[in-house]
């Protein structure tokens, strides 16, 4: 129950031209970037949904993806451009056009209905090709409902930064996908609802229950109370989960443990302190890089630091410096990064070590922020000692050239690698000499572990954080840390997994960094737990030998240590 | 089609039996496998044609579930790619 908020689409105007021989080689251009431009984009979204899991979601965004590369689409459009003469928004608006007459002689409903995956797709690249900035969104007060013609899946990924209780929307269907992506995100949404834009005007006090399907516009008392009574049980759920953001994270027998947040832009913030957050353990800053014209400077990059580092004090702010490469380009990057493993390929520190000038100007950015606040430098996948060497030289010039030009920074920043990679693993002793701590990245040591691409449906099944291996490099990177004792923390999805943490408590790691939603229901297993009963639960658990088998163990242990949390957090999970 | 002089293509015909049909999802499976093969390869249902490498043309044949569809391929590896691709729409698309 809320308020409606009416979205109107602000229509994109297509321009439409005649060009001459010598600007057809432009135009192609233009059109190739757009489309390139439209895939970063969906790979970013990709991304996000990975987060959330569910492998309908992602196949979608690989769907997109084709048809972003789509001969009938690129093909046509490209040949219009030449042989027509005309320039790309125009060229690709008659090309959509001719798809939608082909898919609209369909019969089949659900095949009918893919044209609007494709029209989708096509406005996102018209977008790109006229410049047109998304800003949609920002108008939306909080707490409303929108309603609206349609709401893309993609948009419905970013509503859940702006808190929407929910959404109606005239177009779609129960295959529509925007449809599956609002049922992963657990907002309330009744797709295919005709004339919801006529019918509802934005003030209007709404119920949309997204269980029954139903919409109801200005609901009498009566029916406003029944849907109050049931808000309020939900709400009690909530602020069970919340209560306990104040208490200390530690065991029972009061061991402590620092359960940090993981962000990726400033809106996140907010909701870290809602949580309880005991600082960042993970701020990815490579999104501030991405879809945008140009490279951010040094001031932009200061100011956004200063505000986290400002706003975390006096907790401690963990930037990573940019993981980009692989799927994650910024726009104008100058090399083409096509490569055929780009899991494999030049990312991260590695990315950093060959664009100097870039790094050096995150750097600097880093440095001269850390007067406000307690800031940790976190490098990402690095591989061997000789990277690790390379890297603190670097800062220790970005210093010196700060002194120099006697700019103030904080002498004592502590500097820490991301274990995300199993050479680093098996290094962990020698790399643990040279640095002040550890962050182990679970997502990607599992995947590079076990070989698997998660977001390939065919082996995504096999993507198994119990699995024996992993749990032994967890033990190897734990070993080497408390011999050189330096500090380590978990900052993969490991570390907001219920099943995972008796494990990871029973390692004996210190902070677990997570998403911040995550805060509360892992404090609570925290405090139910003793740390002593952890430490020789997982011995035992050390010697079961699969996935299977561990996960059966620590579900039946955990049942019995927690009682009523159990049930509450973990046998849905 | 009538790219060259020698026309060789080989041809199969099947009928596809997944509950969704060729939808998006079993679509996106073909496009992948169809792109891992240097031939050419088309899709016929009835009267209308698709490249296989085409997420959008296979939609547009709209083939539901019982669709009898032929495939046919010309090229380097066709033989491979016709028994991969039979496989594929044989196994139901690894859907239940």
């Amino acid at each position: 129950m809320g308020t409606a908020f009416v979205l109107e689409k602000k229509r994109i105007n297509i321009p439409k031209y005649w060009i001459n021989n010598r600007e057809v080689e432009n135009e192609i251009k233009r059109f190739n970037q757009a489309l390139r431009k439209t895939k970063d984009e969906f790979n970013r979204i990709k991304d996000r949904i990975c987060k959330f899991e569910g492998k309908d979601q992602i196949s979608i965004l690989d769907s997109y993806n084709m048809i972003v590369k789509d001969d009938m689409l690129v093909k046509d459009t490209l040949a219009s451009i030449k042989k027509e003469s005309i320039n790309a928004e125009w060229a690709l608006q008659k090309t959509l056009d001719q798809i939608k007459e082909t898919f609209l002689k369909i019969d089949a409903e659900y095949f009918k209905e893919r044209n609007s995956d494709v029209d989708y797709v096509g406005e996102q690249i018209i977008k790109h090709l006229v410049g047109h900035k998304e800003e949609l969104f920002s108008e939306i007060p909080k707490d409303s409902l929108i309603v609206s013609h349609d709401i893309s899946p993609a948009e419905t990924a970013q509503l859940m930064k702006f808190k929407v209780k929910g959404f109606v929307t005239e177009l779609g269907g129960k295959t529509s996908h925007t449809a599956i992506i609002s049922r992963a995100l657990e907002i309330p949404a009744i797709v295919g609802c005709p004339l919801a834009v006529v019918q509802i005007q934005t003030g209007n006090t709404l119920i949309v229950d997204g269980e029954k399907g139903i919409v109801i516009i200005d609901p009498t008392d009566k029916t406003k109370k029944d849907y109050e009574l049931q808000m309020r049980k939900q709400v009690e759920t909530e602020r069970m989960l919340l209560k306990n953001i104040h208490l200390p994270a530690e065991t029972k027998d009061h061991k402590k443990i620092r359960l940090s947040a993981n962000i990726e832009i400033l809106e996140e913030l907010e909701s870290i302190k809602e949580h309880g957050a005991e600082g960042i353990g993970l701020f990815r800053t490579e999104f501030t890089y991405l879809n945008r014209e140009t490279l951010p400077d040094e001031e932009e990059l200061f100011q956004q630091y200063k505000t986290v580092l400002k706003t975390m004090y006096p907790h401690y702010t963990t930037i990573r410096t940019f993981d980009m490469g692989g799927d994650k380009i910024p726009l104008n990057y100058e090399y083409n990064l096509d490569e055929t493993n780009p899991a494999l390929g030049l990312r991260a520190i590695r990315l950093c070590l060959k664009e100097r000038t870039l790094f050096k100007t995150q750097l600097r950015a880093m440095l001269r922020a850390s007067i406000y606040g307690k800031l940790k430098i976190l490098i990402p996948m690095v591989s061997s000692l000789e990277e690790l060497r390379a890297t603190k030289a670097i800062i220790d010039k970005v210093k010196k050239d700060l002194t120099k030009k006697e700019i103030e920074f904080d002498p004592n920043i502590k500097l820490g690698i991301m274990i995300e990679i199993p050479s680093s693993v098996m290094i962990a002793d020698l790399l643990a000499k040279e640095i002040d701590f550890f962050s182990v990245g679970t997502n990607d040591l599992i995947q590079y572990t076990l070989a698997i691409d998660r977001s390939n449906e065919n082996v995504a099944y096999l993507y198994q954080p119990l699995h024996p291996s992993i749990l032994r490099m967890l033990k190897m990177i734990v070993s080497a840390a408390l011999k050189e004792q330096i500090e380590i923390s978990v900052c993969g999805e490991m570390a907001g997994d219920p099943l995972c943490i008796l494990i990871l408590l029973g390692f004996g790691i210190t902070e677990l960094s997570m998403n911040a939603l995550s805060i509360p229901k892992v404090k609570e297993i925290v405090r139910s737990v003793e740390y002593d009963t952890s430490r020789s639960l997982l011995e035992r658990i050390l010697e079961l030998d699969s996935a299977e088998e561990i996960e059966k163990f620590v579900r039946k242990e955990l049942a019995k240590i927690l009682g009523p949390v159990y049930t509450k957090y973990i046998s849905l999970s | 089609m009538s790219k060259g002089g020698k026309v060789n293509w080989i041809k199969k015909e099947l009928k596809i039996g997944n509950e969704l049909g060729l939808h998006a999802r079993a679509a996106a499976k073909l496009v992948k496998l169809a792109n891992r093969f240097p031939c050419e390869i088309f899709i016929r249902k009835g009267e209308s044609m698709a490249n296989s490498k085409s997420i959008m043309g296979l939609l547009t044949l709209a083939a539901g579930k019982g669709s009898v569809i032929n495939i046919e391929a010309r090229g380097e590896e066709a033989e491979l790619a016709l028994t991969a691709i039979e496989d594929l729409i044989n196994s139901k698309f690894g859907e239940v």
